[in-house]
């Protein structure tokens, strides 16, 4: 009984023992650390912050100089892109304007008018009321050039805005070119409405019928026309 | 015997597993009563290796001397003095006082015990 009350003490002071030491053991092993820092340790790590300030700030310069670089160049590119199609557009109109002066080879859709002298001419009448004149050329030109024909060639000569076509005693001179009958004027342009303007009813065409011209009128699928020479002039 | 130490390992493994969390200025007066309690554990050893082991003393020892330094701590607090350093020394120098007895009660036992050999 002695011993057994003995023991039972000593359990309990272990007991109470046991249980401060592993508390106070867990409360120090919690127990946040506080970082100690001498001078030295103070100055370095000042330095080191410092450092590392001064190397963010320079980064941020850098990025934002990338970022104002790339743009120029963005700005660069798009300049240069637009220029070279300011440069393919240019040539799209010199192109367009060649072919309209007549600098380059033509081809394309249209009709072809022949006019031709009659090819009987009664005895008493005059022989000059059969054969064509300018004034014929004129008006079948003009028509194609009012219905929007592109480009237009007299025996495959081709006529431009300041060409003249003049009457020289039995032959047509074109822009100092002599032209003899039979006359084959082509247009292009589109073929369906070339056709139909000259040949509306008292049109162009009735009318060249009516001064004894023999008129051919037919579609054509492909008009040529050569490129104007400068001797030409 | 085996009662005693199965305490012993219930007591730290409560220690262990208690959640509860003393606060920051308490800490001081923990750390007094564990010394306390190591103190009048080693007191209570060298007692009983000099043969007048009590365990009325031992045990009244044991809880009067933990709370007297928690109560010396508080009023070192109180007064704004570092009244605990003076409990940490006392009880260390006691400390050593005591393991030093029980070193040469042990000694003196393994002598003997040569000596009865030769």
């Amino acid at each position: 009984m002695r011993i057994r009350g003995k023991s039972l003490l000593l359990s309990l002071v272990l007991l109470l023992t046991g249980f401060l030491v592993a508390y106070s053991y867990q409360q120090t092993k919690n127990e946040p650390q506080m970082v100690q820092l001498n001078d030295t340790q103070w100055e370095k790590e000042y330095f080191y912050q410092q450092k590392l300030l001064e190397i963010e700030q320079r980064n941020k310069q850098l990025r934002d100089e990338l970022r104002e670089k790339r743009g120029q160049i963005q700005q660069f590119e798009s300049n240069l892109a637009e220029s070279e199609q300011m440069v393919v557009d240019y040539v799209e109109k010199k192109k367009e304007l060649q072919l309209l002066a007549g600098e380059l080879p033509v081809k394309g859709p249209g009709v072809k008018v022949t006019l031709s002298d009659a090819q009987y001419v009664p005895e008493k009448d005059n022989i000059n009321n059969y054969i064509v004149h300018e004034s014929h050329i004129h008006l079948v030109i003009n028509e194609l050039l009012s219905a929007g024909a592109k480009a237009v060639s007299i025996n495959g000569q081709r006529y431009f805005r300041d060409s003249y076509i003049s009457c020289t005693g039995p032959v047509v001179t074109v822009d100092g070119i002599k032209h003899s009958a039979p006359f084959v004027i082509s247009a292009i342009g589109d073929s369906h409405v070339l056709y139909s303007s000259l040949d509306l009813t008292r049109g162009v065409i009735d009318q060249l019928e009516n001064k004894h011209v023999d008129v051919q009128l037919m579609k054509d699928g492909e008009v040529k026309m050569e490129a104007r020479l400068t001797s030409e002039r | 015997m085996w009662l005693p130490v199965l305490f012993l390992v219930i007591g730290i493994t409560v220690g262990l597993l208690t959640d509860l969390r003393v606060p920051e200025e308490y800490t001081k007066y923990l750390s007094i009563a564990v010394l306390a309690a190591f103190d009048t554990l080693l007191g209570g050893v060298r007692a009983n290796l000099e043969k007048i082991f009590d365990e009325t003393v031992f045990v009244t020892g044991f809880f009067a001397n933990v709370t007297l330094a928690a109560l010396l701590a508080f009023l070192g607090v109180q007064l704004g003095v570092d009244l605990y350093l003076a409990a940490v020394f006392a009880f260390g120098v006691r400390l050593f006082q005591n393991i030093a007895t029980i070193r040469r009660h042990v000694i003196d036992q393994r002598l003997i015990t040569r000596k009865f050999e030769k």
